[in-house]
């Protein structure tokens, strides 16, 4: 007790930015790091925001949706936030001051939405995982045959990431977290539409011309398997900017 | 394994059966559990100040009121006695009514188009990637007019999609304001060079705020009266009624949220400040859907003016347009306090020095 209150004592009349604090360079060596291993993690878990930057790492992935998934990522960033705010910032230039003062309210702007749990009610009509995933014949590179397989590889995972929204929407019905009726009463038509439309065959009808016979008519059928659709017709954390 | 068009019956389904009896018959977010708090949060969240619903409708009151005011100014030195007259003769006139959704689609290229050569008066810095324009598909048609970003390497361009359903309910009067924010100097301009910004965290060129997106796009909007177009008083009409939609946001998104207004009540105060039925019905049901996200253009637009104000004033002959805006550009998106405190810096670097540029 007495050694606490002989701690409180000391480090009150100790100058601010004194001993145990690292020299500037390497806190901003450190913190440059520590972006560095933000992003590539960000780029990780949203392989659709990734190739929306033009990074092809993940191209043949769609992200995690289910709620462990949710959690997982909510302990992460957590932890990131903690490990930023071990980094003194004192004597950072203004640029660096900037960048530490930005990613700090990022992770805690999710913590507050992670604690409201604003993701168990992910679709409405302006924006939502249906709609997204059909934008994505529009979202993504089709320049080879590599970024062919990849968009095969994409469509057969679309299943599981509408099973995944389900499991989440279905923890919002327990939790009372619910959209209005007149948002609501859109969303069915909407996946109809996307089927009547069938978005996800025009890559079918684009194929570079440096593609082979053999390749285009395989492709052709990996496609239409995957979508279970006969005939023709004609997202994705792209960065949507919502509207005007 | 599991194929792409069954998973979406059985989705469609889910929702159908499962999911959709179970809505909220209320409109407000603050219905829901901790809703108060809910929406509050949502605000700050979307806003990226400090401020209340409260707050914000008033500001809308107020802002309305004063667009309204510059409206009927622009009315009479068209010969109208007053701004209903104006607006009736607009609303009547045929070279406003689109007559199918390709005629949309052409009148918003032809703006960008014509905006692209005169963005070196305005800048230094230039989007370098292009950008397209495309309508909304049949069946995202309650989706809003958006921008959707490209590749950094602008090899996938950025694309504006239109929103065209119903062509002939539609007006083509604020086409110009919309294609300006959309495109450039508007989401393209800022996104694409944000992208490509040199020497900061990579997290920080993909920073996403609506409050500084939306604000910037808004702002964007006026710029075309600055390098001499809106050249039609009708379209220059549309500018002023595109800014008065964006302030009438702050009061019918806070009315719905907080102030338990009905779905009527938000389309009626829309049809009397001049928001033609087809946009007010979907944006009423965009504002019940998304708590927040419409104050952020409003916002962040009067912060930036706010900010330019400030720069002018302080800087007086030495203000640079261009140099103004590669800052307030030049650091990625940001929370409006922190661009605030960022460009203060600036400003105050400018007034002291020759004119370097504190960066960060």
């Amino acid at each position: 007790m007495r050694y606490i209150v002989f701690g409180l004592v000391l480090a009150a009349i100790a100058p601010p930015s004194f001993a145990q604090i690292a020299p500037l360079a390497d806190r901003v060596a450190r913190q440059n790091a520590l972006f560095e291993e933000f992003y590539q993690t960000s780029l990780k878990n949203s392989p659709e925001r990734a190739t929306a930057y033009g990074d092809y790492r993940y191209n043949s992935q769609l992200g995690q949706y289910s709620l462990a998934e949710i959690a997982r990522q909510h302990a992460e960033a957590d932890n990131f936030l903690k490990q930023l705010q071990a980094i003194p910032t004192e004597g950072m230039s203004d640029k660096d001051l900037l960048s530490h003062q930005l990613l700090e309210r990022q992770l805690q702007r999710e913590d507050v939405n992670y604690s409201l749990k604003n993701y168990e009610m992910p679709v409405n009509q302006q924006n939502g995982i249906h709609t997204r995933l059909a934008d994505l014949p529009l979202s993504v590179p089709l320049d080879s045959v590599e970024h062919y397989q990849d968009y095969i590889s994409r469509l057969r995972q679309i299943p599981r990431v509408l099973e995944q929204t389900t499991e989440v929407m279905r923890q919002g019905e327990k939790d009372g977290l619910m959209p209005p009726n007149l948002v609501l009463e859109k969303l069915p038509g909407q996946c109809e539409g996307i089927i009547a439309a069938n978005p996800f065959l025009r890559p079918t009808t684009t194929f570079p011309a440096s593609f082979s016979e053999a390749d285009k008519k395989r492709l052709t059928q990996e496609i239409t398997a995957a979508v279970n659709a006969q005939g023709l017709s004609r997202s994705s954390e792209v960065r949507r900017v919502p509207a005007h | 394994m599991p194929k792409v068009f069954p998973a979406h019956r059985k989705f469609a389904e889910f929702l159908r059966t499962e999911y959709d009896p179970k809505g909220r018959p209320e409109l407000s977010i603050e219905s829901l559990p901790d809703g108060k708090r809910r929406y509050a949060e949502a605000v700050k969240m979307m806003t990226t100040v400090n401020i209340t619903p409260a707050e914000v409708h008033e500001l809308g009151l107020k802002e309305v009121e004063r667009i309204t005011a510059e409206m009927t100014k622009l009315a009479q030195t068209q010969g109208y006695t007053d701004l209903a007259s104006f607006r009736a003769a607009i609303n009547n006139d045929p070279k406003w009514k689109p007559q199918n959704e390709q005629q949309i689609v052409d009148d918003f290229k032809k703006y960008i188009d014509q905006m692209q050569p005169k963005l070196p008066e305005l800048f230094g810095l230039l989007p370098r990637s292009p950008v397209t324009v495309e309508a909304i598909p049949d069946f995202a048609k309650a989706e809003s007019t958006h921008y959707v970003a490209g590749t950094p390497d602008g090899k996938r361009p950025g694309r504006v999609v239109v929103a065209v359903a119903d062509p002939t309910k539609r007006t083509l009067v604020d086409d110009e304001a919309v294609a300006y924010h959309e495109g450039v100097p508007g989401h393209h301009m800022q996104i694409s060079i944000a992208q490509t910004l040199p020497d900061l965290p990579k997290f920080r060129l993909h920073g996403f705020y609506s409050a500084y997106a939306e604000g910037w796009a808004l702002y964007a909007e006026e710029l075309g009266k600055e390098i001499g177009f809106y050249k039609d008083p009708v379209s220059d009409y549309g500018r002023l009624s595109s800014e008065l939609f964006r302030a009438v946001r702050l009061v019918v998104d806070t009315g719905i949220h907080d102030q338990n207004w009905s779905r009527e009540k938000v389309i009626d105060y829309m049809h009397a400040n001049d928001v033609n039925d087809a946009l007010a019905q979907t944006e009423a049901d965009r504002y019940i859907a998304w708590p927040a996200q419409a104050l952020a253009y409003k916002m962040g637009q009067l912060t930036i003016r706010k900010l330019r104000e400030e720069a002018k004033t302080r800087l007086g002959a030495k203000f640079d347009i261009k140099a103004f805006h590669d800052e307030i550009l030049n650091g990625g998106a940001m929370p409006l306090d922190l661009l605030q405190e960022r460009v203060e810096r600036w400003i105050n670097a400018q007034a002291s020095a020759g004119g370097a540029s504190t960066g960060g």
